[in-house]
């Protein structure tokens, strides 16, 4: 449990919010990040998968990111989905928190 | 800058026909706690009868100790001083013996202390003596027992503030405890002159548990929240979950509608020990992986992110074994740390800048990951705008 702040300042909570300009091309969650309903209806059908989306790794090529909630082995899980690296992440399920 | 608004404008719970709160609600504002001061009195009668059965040698060394603590708090100043590390202590209460550690016989009033670090109820008495000069400590049979409590921290989040801040523990009378989230109002009449609290379903509306006009306390019922005492609004809309297999839920948010005088609409945050507001933009902003992104919650308080991912999907647990799809989701990770835990459901999640442009609304976490519905998706749903 967080009872310190995060690092960095927190003086910009001091003032009064600045306006809202329009993003940015390309920052509005493009395609490129989504799957297929399909690909992600198969995926989410694998048991124990109960999350699937598309992140950038550390050199910012995309990856899809799997959400296995079991502890155990993940090596029937695909390597690569799309044609893309695939990420095994949780090892606890998804809750309403 | 537009005009800040006083909540003089809004109306107040139970104001019009047809409104599904409280029957006993009365017309216009709502005379603040009427019956909740009752049941309160009530409270601190029973409490004061039983103090007056204690023994008055242990009340009166209770008060010794009382103006010791109050001296060490004088001198604290936020770091534990040389003095309070040689007290050793941090609070004191009357309690009850159970007849072997503490001298009398079980049920019988005893002093309890509570202490920094572990140490016997003989040490404690038998320090507590010379430091605080209490000559009836020096009796080996004097009934003390040494509660080890470490540090005990402050947890504005969760203890009951008015008006209410965002950020802070909230709940339906029948759940354990989320967040409020922020201050909105309806897009059109009569729910453009409402007020009201916007957190998610599984918070404000005990997931999809209802009914419209159940009341919404301040803090949650964990955290110390009775009914109707603590209430500050009462549930007014939420967008239902839907748990059927093959469904796609987008949002699990909702509405209370507020008393304008027991909410604010800043968001709170604690630094140095002091709590502290801040607002948010009223223009939300979509996601996108890269963003920077902050939310002040009941449990992990003020935290920072980064969103990794927009278009998720995932499976989220409400217990009981109802499992909800949501599709178009956010992911948000902290590295080395957790944005969010148990409790910290509603939280408004907002750029971390000078925007601080409300993203997404916090509702489910596992793996390390917290998840949130847009923020657009959640106003359009509920049908409601920002009120910062």
């Amino acid at each position: 449990m967080a009872t310190s702040l995060p690092p960095g300042s927190t003086d910009f909570l001091d003032t009064d919010p600045l306006p809202v300009t329009r993003p940015a091309a390309g920052q509005g969650g493009a395609a490129a990040d989504r799957l297929p309903q399909a690909v992600v209806d198969k995926l989410m059908g694998m048991a124990g998968v109960d999350g699937v989306w598309i992140e950038r790794d550390a050199s910012g090529q995309r990856v899809v990111v799997l959400h296995y909630s079991p502890k155990g082995a993940t090596a029937h899980l695909p390597r690569t989905v799309e044609g893309l690296p695939t990420r095994i992440v949780g090892g606890e399920p998804i809750r309403a928190l | 800058m537009a005009t800040r608004k006083t909540h003089t404008e809004f109306q107040a719970p139970g104001t019009e026909d047809g409104q599904q709160g409280s029957s006993s609600e009365p017309s216009g504002y709502e005379v603040p706690d009427e019956d909740g001061s009752m049941e309160m009195e009530a409270v601190e009668s029973e409490t004061e009868a039983f103090l007056s059965g204690v023994d008055s040698q242990i009340m009166a060394v209770k008060s010794e100790l009382e103006k010791l603590l109050g001296s060490l708090s004088d001198e604290a100043d936020g770091a534990q001083s040389q003095a309070a590390m040689d007290a050793n202590i941090t609070g004191v209460g009357i309690g009850l013996g159970d007849g072997e550690s503490v001298s009398g016989s079980p049920g019988d009033p005893v002093l309890e202390v509570y202490t920094l670090e572990p140490e016997s109820g003989g040490e404690l008495r038998a320090r507590l003596a010379s430091v605080a000069g209490v000559s009836a400590l020096a009796d080996s049979d004097f009934p003390i027992k040494a509660v080890h409590t470490g540090v005990i921290d402050a947890q504005p989040h969760r203890m009951r503030l008015r008006p209410a801040p965002g950020g802070i523990s909230c709940g339906h009378f029948a759940i354990t405890a989320g967040t409020l989230g922020c201050l909105v109002r309806g897009r059109s009449a009569p729910r453009i002159n409402r007020l009201m609290v916007l957190s998610n379903n599984h918070v404000l509306a005990n997931t999809n548990g209802g009914p419209l006009g159940a009341s919404i306390l301040q803090p949650g019922p964990f955290d110390g929240g009775n009914n109707p005492a603590d209430r500050i609004a009462i549930l007014e809309r939420f967008v239902p979950i839907n748990f059927a297999a093959g469904a796609a839920n987008v949002v699990d948010c909702a509405t209370g509608w507020a008393w304008p005088d027991r909410v604010r609409k800043e968001l709170m945050y604690i630094a140095g020990g002091v709590i502290r507001f801040f607002r948010v933009g009223s223009v939300p902003v979509a996601a996108f992986p890269g963003m920077q992104v902050g939310k002040t919650g009941r449990t992990t308080q003020l935290t920072r992110g980064g969103v990794t991912a927009v278009g998720v999907t995932v499976n989220v647990n409400y217990g009981g074994g109802r499992i909800a799809r949501f599709v178009n989701q956010i992911a948000v990770r902290t590295p080395g740390g957790n944005f969010s835990a148990g409790g910290d459901s509603g939280s408004l999640i907002w750029t971390w800048d000078a925007r601080r442009a409300p993203v997404a609304l916090l509702f489910a976490g596992g793996g390390g990951t917290t998840f949130g519905n847009p923020i657009a998706s959640v106003l359009a749903r509920l049908d409601v705008r920002l009120v910062t």
